[in-house]
């Protein structure tokens, strides 16, 4: 009897592991031929309509009928961690992987497949962004998808209620700070803000160090970051200055950018905000607000003091982008997808109708939206900039976010605190 | 001859062998019914501990070459500043200890003794145990923003000097953890407690009252004497609650910030595999954990030994 229970407890747990153990990754192992139906499966992080992604899929579908593409949207707070790294844990899960085409990506590359020997010298004309993710030691990691960077919004009601002129928005610090007086006077929040998760402290950096920055920083922003770097200290300066001031949303310390911070701009209950030129945060969310279909301004990043630049510039670069599992069974035709989303036809749809700016340099974009075109226009003929801020490790990038609360309340000092940590989290990262 | 004289007379009839069978039959009757617990129990309990045990002392990269590394990752634990600031937010919370025990314990005493209902009253404050913690957290996430309820409120009746960052202050943000563990854990208290004390004979509490004694004083002098084994087994519960417990409400209401003031073990063990990627030192920082709870549920266990004995 014992041993006949010992022969059921066995063949339990033999059923058991070869449930967990089964592959789960799209296909299961087979290899196809040109012709055999493959389902592709990626993951993303949906846009605001992610109606237009499904478009773009089934009109792939129809010109590739051996080609199915599931596309399965994630939870933005749980991408990353624990979704990615579970998926790179056990080696299975989607073909694509919706990524950044910056050093974010390095940090995953323990499941993301070298794009080498599939990338043409086509295709590198073709897109922008190719270098931001290619890893330290030469490996292109992702395929380019979009293009954004850092802008001010304003809204021009608001500007007219505190008796600013709403079509001269502010381009010098200190025209900056007599808007901000100007407004809080009226009882306006200046500038909308928000600190409690981290990001917003590196979307004001990203969107201002760069007229800081020396050429030796730019050259070396992936290579060897320069966290102690004067560019990034002012920047922090100037951000709590703008606190102690009173420009910032009162409490910004303990509100969230996601969803609370963002809301709150759409909801009108501050003038400015710094958002991005595409994905979250951009124009043509706002234009959805009450207030934005014919109050929703842009500016660019007014000139702090002593800045490089001789008139304000744009923060623009690559973004997003796509990366290929290396336990995809089917790379090539993950990478003929991805290379169809970076096509013209597809890069102008995911701009017409979702506002994604592209990263395909023959894309002839045109607008009726005036901020858009305006964006357009900057993006033209503007000197167009990245900082080191853009460029961070995901770990790094971590260990920023956690601190930036304490950072904008003077609980910890950014140089003596703060970069000591991030130093570690970049040596470690790196293996040294 | 009785009924039970008959049963033994007829079972000292049965050969000892034959009893002997009869007895491994009922044996593996109940291992049978026992068998997938502990299947399940050792595939999902057993096996991944013994991992994380041993995976604790290598440089751990699941799926790929995980070389020994001996010692170093508990010594890239301990050596760190931040591991110490945790173990310090743990002792912390540990203070709400006491107030997690007797305000169950208070409250379960006034419905014993003193209002209509008490039923209902029971069933209301047993929500908070049913609440998802998630849920709850981002309920309170939303109560206690700068702009919420808590700080509008406490505006408009004149005491906006006391409206407060509550999740993102540094030395507020345990104060208010505890608080609002206090309200997570009373349902679950007062239930226990309720059930303790319906098997307190009543006589105690009539003669505490004849005598002249007061509310505290019949609850400290009586019912926590008389129901000192619930209050041991809830205390340890809270304990351990503690240090396996808090997941949920840290993820929700300051995923362990500012910095790391609010950082638990889980917490960082969670950071550690799954934002850095640092398996190895997640694993010894696991076993850290391990042998914490184990410390405590030792002397729990020993410490209500020597009560039953005393």
């Amino acid at each position: 009897m014992r041993r006949w229970l010992l022969v059921c407890a066995c063949a339990l747990v033999a059923l058991v592991a070869v449930g967990c153990g089964s592959d789960s990754s799209s296909d299961g192992g087979k290899s196809a031929s040109s012709n055999e139906p493959i389902t592709l499966t990626l993951w993303w992080v949906a846009n605001a309509k992610p109606e237009v992604m499904d478009e773009i899929v089934k009109t792939y579908h129809d010109r590739h009928p051996n080609v199915t593409v599931k596309v399965v949207a994630q939870p933005a707070a749980a991408y990353f961690a624990p979704l990615i790294r579970s998926a790179i844990a056990k080696h299975s899960g989607p073909d694509i992987l919706g990524m950044y085409a910056s050093p974010f990506t390095f940090d995953y590359a323990d499941g993301i497949r070298s794009l080498k020997d599939l990338i043409t010298p086509e295709d590198r004309a073709q897109l922008t962004g190719w270098e931001q993710g290619t890893s330290p030691d030469g490996e292109p990691l992702v395929v380019p998808q979009d293009a954004a960077g850092q802008i001010f919004y304003y809204n021009k009601h608001l500007f007219k209620k505190a008796g600013l002129d709403p079509e001269a928005p502010p381009t010098t610090w200190d025209e900056l700070l007599t808007t901000c007086d100007k407004l809080k006077a009226a009882g306006i929040v200046p500038i909308n803000a928000a600190f409690k998760d981290g990001g917003y402290l590196e979307v004001l950096l990203m969107a201002f160090q760069a007229q800081y920055m020396t050429a030796q920083e730019q050259a070396e922003m992936v290579s060897n970051p320069h966290f102690d770097a004067p560019s990034a200290v002012k920047v922090i300066d100037l951000m709590k200055d703008l606190k102690a001031r009173g420009c910032f949303t009162p409490n910004a310390e303990a509100i969230p950018l996601f969803p609370d911070g963002a809301n709150n701009f759409k909801a009108g209950k501050a003038a400015m905000h710094v958002g991005f030129l595409s994905g979250d945060m951009h124009w043509a969310q706002y234009r959805e607000t009450k207030w934005g279909k014919d109050g929703l301004g842009t500016f660019l990043p007014p000139l702090v003091p002593d800045s490089n630049f001789d008139e304000p510039q744009i923060s623009y670069g690559a973004s997003g982008g796509n990366a290929i599992t290396k336990w995809s069974k089917h790379p090539k035709e993950a990478y003929d997808f991805l290379m169809y989303l970076g096509s013209p036809e597809v890069q102008k749809k995911n701009f017409d109708e979702v506002g994604i700016l592209p990263a395909n340099r023959s894309v002839q974009l045109t607008t009726k939206d005036p901020v858009a075109q305006q964006l357009l226009d900057w993006i033209r003929t503007k000197d167009a900039s990245l900082t080191l801020f853009n460029l961070l490790r995901a770990n790094v990038e971590t260990v920023m976010l956690k601190f930036v609360p304490q950072i904008m309340t003077g609980e910890v000092d950014y140089l003596k605190d703060v970069v000591p940590e991030l130093q570690t989290e970049q040596d470690r990262a790196v293996g040294k | 001859m009785t009924a039970i004289e008959q049963v033994r007379s007829e079972a000292r009839r049965v050969p000892s062998g034959t009893r002997r069978l009869l007895a491994v039959r009922r044996e593996s009757g109940e291992l049978l019914f026992l068998a997938p617990l502990l299947v399940l129990m050792a595939v999902a309990i057993i096996l991944p501990s013994v991992s994380v045990v041993t995976h604790a002392f290598t440089d751990w990269q699941p799926g790929y070459d995980s070389p020994w590394i001996g010692l170093e990752n508990f010594s890239k634990l301990f050596s760190s500043q931040h591991f110490r600031q945790i173990l310090v937010n743990h002792a912390i919370l540990l203070l709400g200890v006491p107030l997690w025990v007797m305000l169950p314990l208070a409250v379960s005493f006034v419905l014993y003794k003193g209002v209509k209902f008490p039923g209902l009253f029971r069933a209301i404050f047993f929500f908070p145990a049913v609440a998802s913690p998630a849920l709850v957290g981002i309920l309170f996430s939303a109560l206690l923003s700068p702009v919420g309820p808590v700080n509008t409120t406490l505006r408009s009746i004149g005491l906006g000097s006391l409206a407060g960052d509550w999740l993102a202050g540094e030395h507020l943000v345990k104060p208010v953890i505890i608080i609002v563990l206090a309200w997570a854990n009373l349902g679950m208290g007062v239930v226990l407690f309720s059930a303790a004390l319906s098997s307190v004979p009543p006589e105690l509490f009539e003669s505490a009252e004849i005598d002249g004694a007061s509310w505290w004083q019949r609850l400290w002098h009586v019912v926590l004497p008389s129901i000192r084994r619930t209050v041991e087994l809830w205390t340890v519960l809270l304990i351990l609650s503690v240090f396996v417990g808090v997941f949920p409400w840290i993820y929700t209401l300051t995923r362990g910030g500012p910095g790391y003031s609010s950082t638990t073990l889980d917490w960082d063990i969670y950071q550690n595999a799954l934002n850095y990627g640092d398996f190895g030192v997640a694993a010894a920082e696991s076993l850290v954990l391990l042998l914490i709870v184990s410390v405590v549920v030792v002397a729990g266990t020993f410490l209500g030994r020597k009560a039953s004995r005393a």
